[in-house]
């Protein structure tokens, strides 16, 4: 069997492991990157990729540092635009999902740097100073450096009506292996659940209903917003497009302090109202993460050197988080392999 | 709820086109996929066309159908194949964009009125009685349809096997239908296992390119659609390799890890695309095989390694791409694997792909058994057309094996034992001469046009078309050439100067003449398009041929226009072999035709049948009693 040796290898290629793998071979680093589905990395459940100051603050940290997803993000937006709401000023960047996808992957093929491979991880073990990375499919990977960032698949379960399946997205196999070496390795896990809402046709949509908001980009295309107060908490619903090329509406609410469960009936409510035409329901997704006060600022975990987690596997986050913690992760490594070599 | 009219299950291929067919045809059609990001897919080469498959998918641009356009707008590189060989083999073929086929085939779904997409996982066709009345999704809603059509292509108990590693998925990465497949062998549908494959991705940049053979399209304007105008575009190249003797010697050394021999699988793949595996097993004389090196999109660096199909593990595959001149430092991105799915029996549909035990419930494409995005859409637009037609209760559709490439794909379907996945060739269909690709809109678009899929506008056009053609040929016919035209040309390229006047058709009837050479011979011909020019070349050269398959034709439509009753009690026959009864009770043939193409019915069974038939009908005709196929039920 064939053993191949790299700098770093990336399981997950999401937004945090695109943008790790990409940072690391930035620096000349020789990444690994693996992919469950060569069809949906950098996958973006919807198009709203900025929607508070948070996100904005990670913005402006990765366009700094030259990082892929913000140059990506700034080639495929199609609304850049501000919204008044809770007293605060909440600005609002939609990308085009598809093109965003497409454009990832092709810019992360072209890196000489990054070899990116469609597999599955059954196992990891810590060899000598090495991690062994161990493929579905007979493959073993060897390297320095490890980031695991494979998002919510830890234990992922779906919940859409009665439909209730393993999958680490709605759709996809799960991959129950990298959980077993966690929790082998005395890594605490915690459970959470994070909710996607629906996607809605745009024929049909009452639009005088909703207030629309302005565009900062020429050319762009526009989105509407809905005030409504649901059990006396303030809710806002943002509807815009999900890319250039097709007509899907996708739905965004901004209050994340209402519980998912809750979050969907208020939907519900409002579609009786609406009629809207619902092309993909949302759904719950059940997932473990990793409790983040094993964490180093590094994100290395603790004791365990040269394991570095990024993006939602530490928790649930926004998507420019995600890509924030590769950059962070993926420089890190770039530097913790300068040193030891150094 | 509201009742649709017409409910397709799957977005691929055969999907796509039963879906656009119903609404465009003012059906009020749902579509539901189990992913949105995954609408007509091609998870093996994004590759369209071909011998026999370019054939098809012109036969569904004639009826209005939508894959030729799509090709058309998203290919990279087209060409049309077998181009010096005789004109009932040459077909176009084309490599697209994977990723742009899929988002403007998505578009166009999105932009049609009556159409409806929804993204669910359907786990039941809700029938009552024999009747489908609709589908259940595994979320719990329910969807009512006049007519259903299931489209779910590999994904019916879908098994991914790679090495010795296998685990249930419908395409790699998601999730397969497992209950569908439950729930069809619960209302009466006999299913089989099938297998196929695809061969692992290569990146771009790992490829050493100049120890290939760069193959590149053509220069002229070659489409699939006749109806779109037609672009020259700048076109990518492909390449092609060989394998070698070293490259056997390691399938030969891992071949014990084969899932093909190991027995994880046992079921049929398709014999026409073989895996390496395969190939070095059953040519052990050969010692080379082609491969063909073809991208998958403008914007991706992934290769697809055409003729390197295999599911032995990851490691053996690197090993075995590692020998063929090119690849010697190639790096897979995707491994290769096979897939082992369920499939619907065809002897249980009819030539409208309804099934024959549950009413309003149509099924088309790999579901039905076949291989090829061609085949599927093709029965994807028929079964569309007649889920659209039985919704409002019109009768059938249904095309002869001397009309279309499609007919012959149907009626080998409902008349055949399927051992493995049927896949279209020009050897299949005896009219070959008549059923070409170049004619196939001045064969169908009246069809197209009947039902409403093609515009007045282009039906116009191919009217048009076919009338220009006819009086051509009859002009050239009467029209001299005298010998000072010509003789100067003739001589040019070696052949022998006239003697006297000829007619431009016994000149266009020579073997060594082509309308090249008399194309601007007079000022009115240079208006003439190539592609007429062509027709009227092949009309003529061929006439002979042509009329005698006419003859051929006639004489068998007194076959199929012979109907078998509904119920007759086949066993019933006297002096027809065992073989026969057993096998016309299993496919349940509607014409004498058909009952002759199932195999195991000899000509002496058929005598029989025919004089039985006759006193039936007689009889028949006296007391006007039984219901015949044809007929309205």
């Amino acid at each position: 069997m064939k053993k191949e040796k790299y700098d770093l290898i990336v399981i997950g290629a999401g937004h945090a492991g695109c943008e790790a793998a990409y940072q690391a071979a930035l620096n000349k680093r020789d990444v690994l990157l693996l992919t469950i589905n060569l069809d949906s990395i950098a996958f973006l459940i919807n198009s709203f990729v900025v929607f508070d100051e948070n996100d904005m603050k990670y913005l402006r940290e990765l366009k700094k540092g030259h990082a892929l997803t913000a140059k990506v993000l700034e080639e495929t937006k199609f609304f850049d635009g501000e919204l008044f709401h809770s007293r605060e000023v909440r600005p609002i960047i939609l990308v085009d999902t598809r093109e965003y996808f497409l454009k990832i992957k092709s810019e992360i093929e072209r890196v000489s740097y990054i070899n990116l491979r469609q597999d599955m991880v059954v196992d990891i073990v810590k060899k000598d100073k090495n991690w062994l990375v161990l493929s579905k499919f007979g493959h073993e990977y060897l390297s320095t450096n490890l980031i695991i960032c494979c998002g919510s698949f830890l234990s992922g379960q779906y919940k859409m009506g009665k439909d209730v399946g393993f999958a680490g997205r709605y759709g996809e196999i799960q991959a129950p292996e990298i959980r077993d070496f966690f929790i082998r390795s005395k890594i605490k896990l915690k459970k959470t659940s994070l909710s996607t809402l629906p996607i809605i046709e745009q024929r049909d949509l009452p639009e005088e209903r909703f207030l629309p908001l302005e565009n900062k980009i020429k050319n762009g295309m526009t989105m509407f917003f809905f005030k409504s107060i649901y059990k006396n908490k303030k809710m806002l619903i943002l509807i815009g497009p999900q890319g250039r090329s097709n007509s899907y509406l996708t739905l965004k609410e901004l209050d994340s302090k209402i519980e998912t469960r809750e979050k969907l009936k208020f939907l519900t409510r409002l579609n009786g109202f609406f009629k809207f035409k619902i092309v993909r329901p949302g759904y719950i997704l059940n997932h473990e993460y990793i409790e983040p006060s094993q964490i180093i600022p590094t994100l290395e975990i603790k004791n365990h050197q040269s394991l570095f987690v990024a993006g939602e596997i530490s928790g649930p986050k926004s998507f420019l988080q995600c890509a924030y913690e590769g950059f962070v992760a993926g420089s890190n490594v770039s530097c913790e392999t300068i040193r030891s070599e150094g | 709820m509201k009742e649709f009219d017409v409910i397709v299950i799957g977005a691929g291929h055969a999907g796509c086109e039963a879906a656009l067919a119903a609404a465009r045809m003012e059906c009020s059609t749902l579509i539901v996929t189990i992913n949105l990001d995954k609408i007509a897919l091609m998870p093996c080469n994004p590759a369209v066309g071909g011998v026999g498959k370019g054939h098809l998918v012109r036969e569904i641009d004639a009826l209005g159908g939508e894959m030729g356009k799509n090709s058309d707008a998203t290919y990279m590189q087209i060409k049309t194949l077998n181009s010096s060989k005789g004109p009932a083999v040459q077909a176009p073929r084309a490599q697209t964009d994977k990723k742009a086929y899929e988002d403007r085939m998505k578009k166009v779904l999105l932009n049609e009125k009556n159409l409806f997409l929804k993204q669910a996982l359907v786990t039941e066709i809700i029938v009552e009685g024999n009747e489908a009345k609709g589908i259940k999704t595994k979320s719990g809603e329910k969807y009512y349809g006049k007519t259903t059509v299931l489209t779910s292509g590999t994904f019916l108990r879908g098994k991914i096997v790679i090495g010795h590693v296998e685990f249930p998925a419908g395409r790699a990465g998601e999730l397969p239908a497992e209950e569908l497949s439950f729930n069809l062998k619960r209302i009466g549908l006999e299913l089989g296992r099938l297998q196929t494959a695809t061969p692992p991705r290569a990146h771009k940049r790992s490829i050493d390119f100049s120890k290939m053979k760069p193959q590149p399209g053509d220069e002229g304007e070659t489409s699939f659609s006749f109806f779109a105008t037609k672009k020259k575009r700048a076109q990518e190249l492909c390449y092609l390799t060989y394998t070698n003797r070293n490259t056997h010697q390691v399938v030969h050394k891992f071949l014990h890890l084969s899932p093909i021999k190991t027995g994880i699988i046992s079921e049929h793949g398709p014999r026409y695309c073989p895996s390496i595996d395969r190939k070095v097993i059953n040519f052990p004389e050969k010692e080379a095989h082609p491969v063909f090196v073809e991208p998958e999109g403008f914007r991706t660096e992934e290769m697809y390694l055409q003729g390197l199909t295999t599911a032995l593990p990851p490691y053996v595959q690197q090993e075995i791409v590692e020998t063929v001149p090119g690849l010697e430092r190639a790096w897979i991105m995707r491994p290769g694997y096979a897939v082992v799915y369920d499939h619907i029996k065809p002897y249980q549909l009819r030539p409208t792909l309804e099934t024959k035990i549950i009413k309003n419930l149509f099924t088309a494409g790999q579901i039905n058994g076949t291989t090829g995005y061609e085949e599927a859409a093709a029965q994807g637009i028929i079964a569309g057309i007649n889920a659209a037609l039985k919704a409002k209760g019109k009768p059938s559709f249904i095309l002869g094996r001397d009309e279309a490439y499609i007919g012959v794909l149907l009626d080998d379907l409902v008349t055949k034992e399927l051992d493995e996945p049927y896949r279209m060739f020009t050897s299949r269909a005896e009219y070959r001469l008549i059923l070409r690709a170049d004619n196939a809109d001045i064969r169908l678009s009246h069809y197209g046009y009947k039902f409403g899929l093609l515009t007045e506008e282009n039906y116009k056009k191919v009217r048009e078309k076919a009338q220009k053609i006819g009086n051509l040929i009859n002009r050239f016919k009467i029209e001299n050439v005298i010998p000072a035209e010509l003789d100067e040309k003739l001589v040019k390229i070696g052949l022998k100067p006239l003697r006297a006047g000829v007619k431009i058709a016994d000149l266009l009837r020579r073997p060594e003449i082509n309308y090249m050479l008399i194309k601007n011979l007079r000022s009115g011909f240079k208006k003439i398009e190539d592609g007429i020019w062509k027709q009227i070349e092949l009309e003529i050269k061929y006439e002979g041929y042509i009329k005698r398959q006419f003859e051929q034709i006639e004489r068998y439509r007194k076959m199929e226009e012979w109907k078998i009753p509904v119920d007759f009690d086949f066993s019933s026959l006297k002096n027809v072999t065992f073989e026969a009864k057993e096998k016309m009770n299993r496919f349940r043939p509607q014409s004498l035709g058909q009952a002759s193409r199932i195999a195991g019915v000899s000509p002496a069974d058929i005598a029989v049948m025919m004089i039985y038939l006759k006193q039936l009908q007689t009889k028949d005709r006296r007391t006007k009693t039984g219901t015949w196929h044809g007929e309205k039920e």
